[in-house]
C-alpha cells in the first residue's frame, strides 16, 4: 500500500475513556466466562493492530478499522475509537492512508490489549 | 454495553418458549459478548462467524431472530441478508455494523432488515430491538409474507403496456413453453417470472431463480447443475444445483446472456435432454423443469456479437416478453407510489397521506432510468427519513433532486418541443410546460410561476385539477 498526504497522527490520549467501567460490564455479562472474554479480547486487538499496520489493500484496511471501532468501542475506548474513524474518513478521501497513521493507531491498540489485560481479573 | 447496562431480562422464566436467535458476528470477542447479552436475557444462541456459516444455519436450525454483523470475511453483509430473509421469510432481522452511512442502514431497512444498530451495541438497545424483532415475528408471520411480497406483485397499473404483459403471462401460464423476459433493470422481471410459475400448474412447485450475471463464471457450472463431493477444492459435500432443486417447477435464469459460452453449451443441452450431470458426476439426471429467462440486453444483439449461442437463443426465445420501462407507464406511476408509500409506511409504522401534486409533477417528469426499483427505493427513503405527513418535494432524496435537476436542465422544455407536441391538446402541452419548468426548480412552485409568469396560487389550482383526472393524463 502506497503512502498518500498523511493526517495528523491521532494522539493515545486517554482522556474520556471509559476503559475500567465498559470491561467490568463486560465481565460481568460474561460470568464464568469473563477471563476467556478478556483474553480474546486482547487477542482480537492485537490482531487488528497487525492488521491496521500492515494491511495489503484498502480493502483489508477498511474492515480492519470497521472491526477496530467495534471492539474499541465496546471496550470503552474512546481514543482508539477517534484514531480508526479518523484513519477510515482518510481512507474514504485518498483510498490509501499514510503508515505514520496507521502504526499510531497500531500501538494504541496493542496498549489497549495490554491495558485490558491488566484490568481483569483485578 | 458502553452505556447503561440492562436489567436483565430472562425471556424462559418470564413463561415463554426459549426462542433461538442466530447472532453471525466474525470477531470472536464481540460474539462471546453479544451472546453473553442475549444469554443473559434467556435466549437460546447459535453462533455463526461466516456468511457461508450462517446460511447453512438459517435453513437447520431456523432460527427465530438474526443479529447480522454487516461487514463479514466472506459475503457483503446486505447480500447475507437477503439470502436470509428468501431462505427463512418472515424472520426478523437485527442489523449491527460499525458502519454509520445512512444510505447502508436504508437499504439495509428497504432490504426488509428489521433495525439497524451501530456498534458499539449498547446492551439494552441491543436487547430491546431484538425483543421487538421476536414479538414481531411471531405475531405477523402472515404480515411478512405479505412484507417479503414485493410490491407490485399483481402488476399495479393499468396502462396499455402493462395490460399487455398481463394477457401474455395469462396465455402461456400453463404452457411448458420457455419465456424468454426482456426489458431494462428494474422493471420487474424476476416479478413477472414468478407471476409465469404462480399461474401455472406448477405453483405448488419450487420457483427457483439464479442470477448468471452475479455468480462468478467458475462456478455457474456448480450453482446451476451442482456437484458432488470432491469434484473440485471447496466441494465438501454434494450439490444439487438450482436445475435439479426446481424439479416439478420453474428455474429462472436472470441475465442469461452472460453466461460463458461452454456453459451455454451445457445449457443447451439440458434443454434438449431434460437432464442434469452434476460437476464431477457420471450420470445424468431426468428433471422436470420449466425455464423462464430474463435479460436487460438486446438477446439478438449478443447472438450478433457471438456472445450468445444463436441455437440457445432460439431454443429460449419461444414466447418473448417486453417489460416496458416506468417513463412509458406514466398512468401507472402515481398508482406504484401510492401504494408502496402506504405499505412502507404500515412496515415502518408511520402515517404518510399521500404525495403533494407538485411532488405528482416532478415524478411524471423523470425518465426513472432506474424503474419501478429506484421508485420504490425513493418512497422507502422517504418513509424512514420523514416522520409521515403529505410527501413534499422537500423530502425527495438528494440524490434524485440532483438527478431531476441534471434532467430538466439538459430537456428541451416543454416535452420535446413543438415537433413533440404533434397529436397533443393545447391543454396537454400547457401541462407539460408546467410540470418541466417545475422539475427544472427542483420542484418549487413558486419559482415555476415566476419563470412561466403565473401566480403560484393559478399552478397550485392547475395541479390539484390535475390531481383528480385519473388517467387523463399528460405524457
Amino acid at each position: 500500500m502506497q503512502d498518500a498526504r498523511p493526517i495528523a497522527p491521532p494522539t493515545p490520549s486517554e482522556a474520556g475513556d471509559d476503559v475500567a467501567a465498559a470491561m467490568d460490564r463486560l465481565c460481568a455479562l460474561s460470568g464464568q466466562g469473563a477471563a476467556a472474554l478478556v483474553r480474546q479480547i486482547g487477542i482480537d486487538l492485537a490482531m487488528l493492530a497487525a492488521l491496521v499496520e500492515h494491511s495489503p489493500d484498502a480493502p483489508t484496511l477498511r474492515r480492519a478499522l470497521h472491526d477496530t471501532r467495534a471492539l474499541a468501542g465496546t471496550c470503552g475506548a474512546g481514543a482508539a475509537m477517534a484514531a480508526a474513524d479518523a484513519l477510515r474518513d482518510s481512507l474514504m478521501g485518498c483510498a490509501v492512508s499514510a503508515a505514520a497513521d496507521r502504526a499510531a493507531l497500531a500501538a494504541i491498540l496493542r496498549a489497549l490489549a495490554d491495558r485490558v489485560t491488566a484490568l481483569w481479573p483485578r | 454495553m458502553t452505556a447503561t447496562p440492562a436489567p436483565r431480562r430472562p425471556a424462559a422464566a418470564a413463561g415463554g418458549p426459549r426462542r433461538s436467535i442466530l447472532l453471525i458476528e466474525d470477531m470472536a470477542s464481540l460474539q462471546m459478548a453479544y451472546r453473553g447479552i442475549l444469554q443473559g436475557a434467556g435466549h437460546r444462541v447459535i453462533t455463526a462467524a461466516s456468511a457461508g456459516e450462517a446460511r447453512a444455519l438459517v435453513e437447520s436450525a431456523r432460527p427465530d431472530a438474526v443479529v447480522l454483523d454487516l461487514m463479514l470475511p466472506d459475503a457483503d453483509g446486505l447480500e447475507l441478508l437477503q439470502d436470509i430473509l428468501r431462505l427463512r421469510p418472515g424472520v426478523a432481522v437485527v442489523v449491527v455494523t460499525a458502519d454509520r452511512s445512512i444510505p447502508r442502514a436504508v437499504e439495509a431497512m428497504r432490504l426488509g432488515a428489521h433495525d439497524f444498530i451501530v456498534k458499539p451495541a449498547e446492551q439494552g438497545r441491543l436487547l430491546s430491538s431484538v425483543d421487538t424483532a421476536l414479538s414481531r415475528g411471531a405475531a405477523s408471520a402472515g404480515k411478512n409474507e405479505a412484507r417479503n411480497r414485493p410490491i407490485g406483485m399483481d402488476f399495479i397499473g393499468t396502462s396499455p403496456a402493462m395490460q399487455r404483459v398481463e394477457a401474455t403471462i395469462a396465455s402461456v401460464a400453463a404452457s411448458m413453453a420457455t419465456v424468454f423476459i426482456t426489458g431494462e433493470s428494474g422493471t420487474g422481471k424476476e416479478l413477472a417470472a414468478l407471476a409465469v410459475h404462480r399461474r401455472s400448474n406448477r405453483a405448488n412447485g419450487p420457483f427457483i431463480a439464479l442470477n448468471c450475471g452475479a455468480i462468478p463464471q467458475d462456478l455457474l457450472e456448480s450453482e446451476v447443475f451442482g456437484h458432488v463431493k470432491g469434484s473440485f477444492t471447496g466441494a465438501i459435500a454434494n450439490k444439487p444445483g438450482a436445475a435439479a432443486a426446481a424439479d416439478g417447477g420453474t428455474l429462472f435464469l436472470d441475465e442469461v446472456c452472460e453466461m460463458l459460452p461452454a456453459l451455454q453449451t451445457k445449457l443447451l443441452r439440458f434443454l434438449q435432454t431434460s437432464t442434469v450431470t452434476p460437476v464431477g458426476a457420471t450420470k445424468p439426471r431426468t428433471v422436470n423443469v420449466r425455464i423462464v429467462c430474463a435479460t436487460n440486453r438486446d438477446p439478438l444483439d449478443a447472438v450478433r456479437r457471438g456472445q450468445f449461442r444463436e441455437d440457445l437463443y432460439y431454443r429460449l426465445f419461444v414466447v418473448p416478453l417486453h417489460m416496458p420501462p416506468l417513463r412509458e407507464r406514466a398512468n401507472d406511476m402515481i398508482e406504484i407510489a401510492e401504494a408502496a408509500l402506504m405499505r412502507f409506511a404500515e412496515e415502518e409504522g408511520r402515517r404518510f397521506d399521500g404525495l403533494t401534486p407538485e411532488v405528482e409533477a416532478l415524478f411524471r417528469a423523470h425518465p426513472w432510468p432506474g424503474n419501478v426499483r429506484q421508485l420504490l427505493n425513493v418512497i422507502r427513503n422517504i418513509v424512514v427519513l420523514n416522520p409521515g405527513g403529505a410527501v413534499t418535494p422537500a423530502m425527495l432524496p438528494d440524490g434524485l433532486v440532483r438527478e431531476m435537476a441534471e434532467n430538466a436542465t439538459t430537456a428541451v422544455a416543454p416535452a420535446g418541443g413543438p415537433a413533440a407536441w404533434t397529436g397533443m391538446t393545447l391543454a396537454q402541452i400547457e401541462r407539460a410546460a408546467i410540470e418541466s419548468a417545475i422539475a427544472r426548480h427542483g420542484g418549487s412552485v413558486p419559482k415555476a410561476a415566476r419563470e412561466l409568469d403565473l401566480s403560484p396560487s393559478t399552478l397550485y389550482r392547475k395541479l390539484e385539477g390535475w390531481r383528480g383526472e385519473g388517467a387523463a393524463r399528460v405524457r
